[in-house]
């Protein structure tokens, strides 16, 4: 009782806030109220005596939750507490080694009633939809302060807008290329052999042959496709003869050759890439309705629109 | 036997005859006090440990008396056996 009275005096509140102190104070006797009832007094003095020691409000605080803890792990153990003045020298080895590892649990329970806290809080938050009602609370009145604000602003700062026609001049499309296929330069488009005339006999064959010469056939690249780009900006333009040898089936014998340039290299190459490209879909010379092997030469123009 | 067990008596064997209250224990050993306070009682109901209250006037100091704990012979003398097992002591 002695000490008690001196508490008073020497209350935590003194030097700490009130409300600090007083709760600490609270928390501690609370806590020995929780021990085992032979611990209960000493307890209450003890660690009345050491939250007096403890300098700030925050360390009285920590001090007064660990005193709870304590008084939690002894309740849950109270055989082991219950019994502190008896020396049993046998009993203790026992007793020490034997106990369960307060800090242990106290961490271990720590952690998980943090878990757990994270949890109900998340859950509240989601089950409650506190975000969105605090952004309904909040943003109404300021997004309608500055919508109000708006014109008024506008009126002062900005200049008034006049609109003018903009003076734009309407630009020319590039050029496009115009591409065709020119047909066959050399035979005409349908050449009748005449009968050979025998050299002495001055008699006269009763055969003579039909012959179509080739072309390009159907499925045949575009021009379009090999007008470069690098000869387009040059604005070249041009026709280049190219000479091919296609078999019966419409394929490329040999490598298709320039038979009369352009005058533009870039051309000339754009042209036998489309020839080498169209291996496949050339017409093949006909005779008599037969396709044949044969050598032709038709003309690719490349030209701006 | 805990780490936190083990500061405990290593703060006692410092200096074996010295009365520490839990303030000082609490301070050398780096513990908190919700873990020191069922420690020393553990130990005090082993018998590795007696305490008494301190002997002073708290009206004339102008504190309250702190208790005070005191390694018993016997608790000296199996905290030595535990800290001879350990080649460096306790880890900090």
């Amino acid at each position: 009782m002695k000490s008690r009275v001196n508490l008073a005096a020497t209350s935590p509140t003194a030097s700490s806030g009130p409300a600090t102190g007083q709760v600490a104070q609270w928390l501690v006797q609370r806590a020995a109220q929780r021990t085992p009832s032979t611990l209960r007094e000493r307890l209450a003095e003890e660690w009345q005596a050491e939250l007096t020691a403890r300098g700030g409000a925050v360390a009285r605080l920590r001090f007064a939750m660990g005193c709870t803890w304590a008084s939690l792990v002894m309740a849950h153990d109270p055989l082991a507490f219950g019994a502190c003045p008896a020396a049993a020298a046998g009993r203790g080895s026992v007793s020490v080694l034997g106990a369960h590892d307060s800090s242990f649990f106290s961490r271990r329970t720590t952690v998980l009633f943090f878990i757990v806290c994270v949890h109900v809080a998340a859950i509240y938050g989601l089950a409650s939809g506190f975000r969105q009602q605090a952004s309904d609370k909040v943003s109404p009145p300021a997004i309608k302060a500055h919508v109000e604000d708006l014109p008024r602003i506008l009126e002062v700062v900005l200049p008034p807008m006049i609109f003018t026609k903009p003076d734009v001049k309407v630009m020319d499309p590039p050029p496009l290329p115009k591409f065709e296929l020119l047909p066959v330069i050399a035979p005409p488009a349908t050449v009748t052999l005449g009968p050979t005339i025998p050299p002495s006999t001055g008699q006269s064959s009763d055969k003579a042959v039909t012959r179509v010469p080739g072309g390009p056939g159907k499925g045949f690249p575009s021009t379009r496709e090999f007008y470069s780009s690098a000869a387009i900006l040059a604005e070249e333009s041009g026709v280049a003869a190219i000479r091919v040898c296609v078999d019966a089936a419409g394929r490329l014998t040999s490598d298709p050759i320039i038979a009369t340039s352009s005058g533009y290299p870039r051309l000339d190459k754009d042209a036998l890439a489309l020839a080498r490209a169209g291996s496949g879909h050339y017409r093949s010379t006909t005779e008599n309705g037969a396709p044949i092997s044969d050598c032709y030469a038709y003309r690719v123009r490349f030209e701006l629109r | 036997m805990s780490l936190q067990t083990l500061r405990v008596l290593e703060a006692f064997l410092e200096n074996p005859a010295e009365e520490l209250s839990g303030a000082d224990v609490q301070k050398r050993g780096k513990l908190a006090s919700g873990t020191l306070y069922p420690i020393l009682l553990r130990l005090e109901s082993a018998g590795w440990f007696v305490s008494r209250w301190e002997e002073i006037d708290p009206s004339r100091i102008g504190r309250p008396r702190r208790r005070l704990y005191r390694l018993t012979s016997g608790g000296l003398r199996r905290a030595s056996e535990v800290f001879a097992t350990f080649s460096r002591g306790v880890p900090a």
